[in-house]
C-alpha cells in the first residue's frame, strides 16, 4: 500500500499544482497595486525566470531544477514580480522548458475614476435592466434635457432616449449589449469629449466569473433549522448599498422571489435588503464587483427564536476576501468546558474532496493536545461552484471544567485561502459564543530555536 | 462679526492647529507605506486651490498649493490629496505651503519600509528596536554563518553586532550593543566569508510609536466592573506571538507595569502568550510594529461572571487598522431597538486625528419604513495615554421588534470604528453589532435617479 501511495504521488506530482497553477496577487489588481504571480510549484523548484510583456500578453519562461520529483511533493511557491501594470485584460503564459504551458488571465482595473466615472464596474453582456451612472468633471444635461449629451460605450453610441438626468448632475443610462471584456466609455457635451479607457467590464453570466473582477464574500451560515433541546435557529442577513449607483452582483443568496429579468443581486442606490436564512447550511458566497464591494455593507446574525425572549442571538462575521487565510488559521482561547458543546467550522473555495486539519494546543505551554483530520466537501456544479465553499466541521471533544485550548486550523487545499470559526453553545441555555480567527502567524514555534 | 472675519479667524485657527507629528492635520495614506505602495498626502483645507507644485530636496517634499482662495461664502472643509512619486526605503518629510505665504501650512514625517521581495537579501525580526534595546536579541534569515559565526560581521548602522550565533533552523541571532542611539532607519551589512549583503532600512530604532512603523490595534473594552442587575463584567484579552522571534510593541496593555526604561513597550518572546483583563473601559490602542503585527493573534471576550453558568460571554473584535474606516463614517446594519433591550453605541477614533474638530453625527433609519428616526451630533472625547478618542451613546428604545440601521458620519478624514451592544434587560445576554463596509454614508437628498 505504501509503495502504491508513493507511486500515486509521483504520478500526481506535476510541476505546477492542478488546483491553482498561477495565482494573481493581489487577486483584484488595480493600477495602484504591485502585481505578483505566484506559481504553485509542487515538484521541481523553479530556479530562475524571464518575463516578456507585449501589450497585455505576458510570457514567463521558467527554468525549473531538473531531476525527478521528490516524494512526497511539497509546496514550493515561486513569485514572479510584474510590478505596476496599466489597466487592461492580461493573459499570462508560463512556459516550461519541456514544452508545457500554463495560462491565466486577469483584469487590472483603474484605481481611481478617470475623467468619466462609470458605475458599477461590471455589467452583463446583455444588460437588460441594468442602470449605469456616469459622472464627469463637466456639466452634462441641461436640467432634465440630455439631448446635447452623447455617451459612447465600447464604440457604441447609447441612444439619446436611454439617457436620464439625475439631480446631482450625473447621467443614468442603460448600456448597450457588448461582448465580454473591458470597454472604454466616452461622454460628449457642449462639444467637449471625455474618455476613460477600460472604464467598464462586460461579463458573461453563464461563464466562470473572473476572480479579478468579483470579490467572493462569504456568509458562513445562512439557514433556518431546528436544533438540539428544542432550539429553532434562524439566520438574519442584511446588505446595504450606500452608493449613488446600482450594484449588480453576479449571484443571489437572498430568498426574495425572482420576478424580473436576470434575477441578479441588483441593489439600488441606498438600497437595503434584509433576508432570512435558506438552505445554505454550509455557507455561501456573494460575488460582488470589486470596486463596489468595499462600500457595500453586510450583516449576519443567528438566533434561537425558541428562546428569543432571552437574547438577540449572535453576530457571525460576513467574511471578506482580505479576512481569508492562506495557511494556518488561529482561534485563541476556545473553551472545552463540558457545560458547552464546541464546533469548529471550516471553509475553503477548493474543488474535489480533501481534508482540512484541526489541531488543539495547550495555551500554557504551546504543546499539541490533539489533532483531527476533517473531511472537506462541497456539492455544486457548473458556475455555482464559484460561490459554493467546501465545508467541514468538527465537534471538539469535551475537556475538563474551565479548560481552554488554542485551535489551529488548515482549511484550504494546496495552501489556498480558507476561513474557520468556533461556536460554543451552552448546553442548558443554548447561548452561543463564537470565536473567530485572528493573526497570520500560524502555529506557535515549538520548540522555538532561540539563542 | 462679518462672515469674512469668521472665515479668516477659522482659517487662522486651522493654520495654527498642530499635532505633534501631523502639523495642520497633514498625513500620508497608507499609514504604513512601503517601497511598493503609492503614497498620498492628505491636506485638510478650507481655502480653494487651483493645483499644486511638488519639489523634492533630498527626502523633503515641498508642496505649494496654488492660487489659494479663502473668500468662500460657506467654508466647507475638504481634503486636498497629492500623490507623491514612488518612494524608496527611507525617512521622509512633507511640508505644505500656500502660494505666496512663507508659513508652513502643514507638515508630516513618515517612514517608507522595504516591501519584502525575492530580492531582499535578508530579513531581520523584529523590525522595530527600542533605542535602549541593546539586550534585545534579533533574528536574521536569508544568510548563513557557514561553518562558524566567528567570522561573520554584522554592521548595524555603523555599530558591530555581538553575540552572533546560529540556531539549527539556520537563523542567525545577534545583539546590537551600545547605549541609547538615535531613532530612525538603519542599514545593515552582513559579511560572511567573501560575500557582503546590504539591506537598507532593515531595522528601525524607535523612541516613540511612529505611525508609519507601528500599526494601531484597538482593544475596544478591557475592563472588570460590576453592572446593572448584579452583573459582574470581565474582559479576557489575549495576545499571542507564535513566531520564533521577539516582538517589541511600543506600549503595553498592562496597566500597572512600572515604566523604568523608556519607551516602556512590551516585549513578547517567541511563542509567548499573554492575557489581560482590566484597565481600559474606553478602549486601548496597542502599537505593534507593522512587519510583525500581521503574525500576532489577538482575542477579546467580555463575560458576565455572575451568570457564567448560562453562557461564555461575547467575543468583541480586536480591531486592526484595515478594519477602521478613513474619511467616511460607520455603518451598523439591522440593530434592534426593541424596548426589551438596551442598546449602547461605542465610537472610537484614532490618530491621525481630524483637523476640523471631533464632532460626529448619528442617524438611525428604520429598516422597514426607511424613515430616519433620530439625528444627533456628539463629541468624541480625547482619552488618556494609549486610549482612543471615544464616545458612547445609549440609543432610544423603539417599538417592539423595531430595527434600525445606524449611520455615523465622522469628522472629515477621521479614522474610526464603532460597535453596538444589545443587552437583554432580563437575562443580560449581550449581542454585538459590528460595522461593515467602507462607512460611506447614504445621501438621501442628493440622489434622485430617474
Amino acid at each position: 500500500m505504501k509503495r502504491f501511495t508513493l507511486l500515486l504521488l509521483l504520478v500526481a506530482a506535476l510541476p505546477l499544482a492542478a488546483q491553482e497553477e498561477i495565482l494573481v496577487l493581489p487577486p483584484g489588481p488595480t493600477t495602484d497595486t504591485f502585481v505578483t504571480l505566484r506559481l504553485d510549484v509542487y515538484c521541481n523548484p523553479i530556479l530562475s525566470h524571464t518575463v516578456t510583456r507585449t501589450g497585455t500578453t505576458i510570457v514567463v519562461a521558467a527554468t525549473p531544477r531538473g531531476g525527478t520529483c521528490p516524494s512526497p511533493p511539497l509546496p514550493l511557491p515561486y513569485d514572479v514580480e510584474l510590478g505596476f501594470l496599466p489597466s487592461g485584460q492580461y493573459t499570462v503564459e508560463v512556459r516550461l522548458p519541456w514544452g508545457q504551458t500554463f495560462t491565466e488571465s486577469f483584469i487590472v482595473r483603474n484605481a481611481k475614476p478617470g475623467l468619466v466615472d462609470v458605475r458599477p464596474f461590471a455589467v452583463p453582456m446583455m444588460p437588460i435592466g441594468s442602470r449605469l451612472r456616469l459622472a464627469s468633471d463637466m456639466a452634462l444635461c441641461a436640467g432634465e434635457d440630455c439631448s446635447g449629451v452623447t455617451v459612447t460605450v465600447g464604440g457604441v453610441v447609447v441612444p439619446g432616449n436611454r439617457l436620464s438626468a439625475s439631480s446631482d448632475g450625473s447621467v443614468f443610462f442603460t448600456p448597450p449589449p457588448h461582448a465580454p471584456g473591458l470597454v472604454d466609455v466616452s461622454v460628449t457635451a457642449n462639444g467637449v469629449t471625455r474618455t476613460t479607457p477600460n472604464a467598464l467590464y462586460y461579463y458573461d453570466p453563464a461563464a466562470e466569473p473572473d476572480p479579478s473582477v468579483w470579490e467572493r464574500i462569504l456568509f458562513p451560515v445562512l439557514f433556518n433549522s431546528g436544533g438540539a433541546h428544542g432550539s429553532e435557529w434562524v439566520s438574519e442577513a442584511a446588505i446595504f448599498n450606500p452608493g449613488r449607483w446600482f450594484v449588480e452582483n453576479f449571484n443571489r443568496i437572498d430568498t426574495l422571489p425572482c420576478i424580473d429579468y436576470g434575477c441578479t443581486g441588483l441593489l439600488s442606490p441606498n438600497g437595503f435588503l434584509s433576508f432570512g436564512g435558506s438552505s445554505y447550511v454550509n455557507g455561501v458566497a456573494l460575488l460582488v464587483p470589486r470596486p463596489e464591494a468595499e462600500h457595500v455593507a453586510f450583516s449576519l446574525r443567528v438566533r434561537d427564536v425558541a428562546r428569543q425572549a432571552e437574547g438577540f442571538g449572535t453576530e457571525v462575521p460576513v467574511v471578506r476576501e482580505e479576512d481569508l487565510y492562506a495557511g494556518t488559521i488561529t482561534l485563541l482561547d476556545v473553551p472545552l468546558d463540558p457545560r458547552y458543546r464546541t464546533k469548529v467550522r471550516l471553509y475553503a473555495f477548493d474543488g474535489s474532496p480533501f481534508s482540512g486539519f484541526v489541531a488543539l494546543h495547550d495555551p500554557k505551554d504551546g504543546t499539541r493536545v490533539t489533532g483531527h483530520a476533517v473531511p472537506m466537501r462541497r456539492s455544486c456544479s457548473g458556475i455555482a461552484c464559484a460561490w459554493t465553499p467546501a465545508y467541514g466541521e468538527l465537534d471538539l471533544p469535551s475537556g475538563s471544567a474551565d479548560e481552554r485550548v488554542n485551535v489551529y486550523v488548515t482549511a484550504g487545499q494546496y495552501g489556498s485561502k480558507g476561513w474557520a470559526f468556533a461556536s460554543i453553545t451552552n448546553n442548558d441555555t443554548q447561548q452561543v459564543t463564537i470565536v473567530t480567527p485572528d493573526g497570520r502567524g500560524g502555529l506557535p514555534c515549538n520548540p522555538c530555536q532561540v539563542k | 462679526m462679518t462672515m469674512r472675519t469668521i472665515i479668516l479667524l477659522l482659517a487662522l485657527s486651522l493654520s495654527l492647529f498642530a499635532f505633534a507629528d501631523d502639523q495642520g492635520g497633514v498625513h500620508v495614506v497608507p499609514f504604513g507605506p512601503t517601497s511598493r505602495t503609492p503614497v498620498d498626502v492628505h491636506i485638510p483645507m478650507i481655502c480653494g486651490v487651483s493645483g499644486e507644485t511638488v519639489t523634492r530636496v533630498g527626502n523633503v517634499f515641498k508642496i505649494t498649493l496654488l492660487d489659494p482662495n479663502c473668500a468662500i461664502t460657506i467654508p466647507i472643509p475638504y481634503i486636498h490629496t497629492v500623490r507623491l512619486p514612488m518612494l524608496d526605503v527611507g525617512e521622509y518629510r512633507v511640508e505644505v505651503f500656500l502660494a505666496g505665504q512663507d508659513n508652513v501650512h502643514g507638515a508630516t514625517g513618515f517612514v517608507v519600509r522595504d516591501a519584502p521581495s525575492p530580492q531582499t537579501p535578508f530579513t531581520i525580526h523584529p523590525f522595530a528596536v527600542p533605542v535602549f534595546g541593546s539586550d534585545l536579541r534579533l533574528r536574521m534569515t536569508g544568510v548563513s554563518c557557514g561553518g562558524s559565526c566567528a567570522s561573520m560581521k554584522i554592521d548595524v548602522g555603523g555599530v558591530q553586532a555581538t553575540d552572533i550565533e546560529q540556531t539549527v533552523d539556520g537563523a542567525v541571532w545577534f545583539r546590537v550593543p551600545g547605549e541609547r542611539r538615535q531613532a530612525g532607519l538603519v542599514e545593515v551589512q552582513v559579511t560572511a566569508g567573501d560575500a557582503t549583503s546590504v539591506h537598507p532600512g532593515a531595522l528601525y530604532f524607535f523612541d516613540d510609536a511612529e505611525r508609519s512603523v507601528f500599526e494601531r490595534i484597538l482593544f475596544p473594552v478591557v475592563f472588570a466592573t460590576d453592572g446593572a442587575n448584579g452583573s459582574r463584567w470581565r474582559s479576557e484579552a489575549t495576545i499571542s506571538n507564535p513566531r520564533p522571534w521577539f516582538v517589541e510593541n511600543a506600549n503595553t496593555l498592562s496597566p500597572v507595569r512600572p515604566c523604568l526604561t523608556y519607551p516602556c513597550g512590551e516585549r513578547l518572546g517567541p511563542a509567548e502568550l499573554v492575557t489581560y483583563g482590566d484597565g481600559y473601559p474606553r478602549g486601548f490602542v496597542l502599537h505593534a510594529p507593522r512587519p510583525e503585527a500581521p503574525d500576532l493573534a489577538f482575542a477579546l471576550r467580555v463575560r458576565d461572571v455572575s451568570r457564567q453558568a448560562e453562557g461564555l460571554g461575547t467575543q468583541i473584535p480586536v480591531v486592526r487598522e484595515k478594519d477602521f474606516t478613513h474619511g467616511t463614517g460607520i455603518t451598523l446594519l439591522d440593530v434592534p431597538v426593541d424596548p426589551r433591550y438596551r442598546v449602547k453605541l461605542r465610537v472610537y477614533m484614532i490618530d491621525p486625528l481630524p483637523a476640523y474638530g471631533q464632532l460626529a453625527q448619528i442617524s438611525l433609519r428604520n429598516t422597514v419604513t426607511r424613515a430616519t428616526t433620530l439625528i444627533r451630533t456628539f463629541q468624541l472625547q480625547p482619552g488618556g495615554r494609549n486610549e482612543p478618542h471615544y464616545a458612547e451613546i445609549d440609543l432610544p428604545a423603539g417599538a417592539a421588534n423595531e430595527r434600525v440601521n445606524v449611520h455615523v458620519r465622522m469628522p472629515l478624514d477621521a479614522t474610526a470604528w464603532g460597535f453596538a451592544t444589545v443587552t437583554n434587560n432580563a437575562t443580560q445576554q449581550v449581542t454585538i453589532v459590528t460595522p461593515s463596509g467602507s462607512g460611506l454614508q447614504p445621501c438621501d437628498t442628493c440622489i434622485v435617479y430617474p
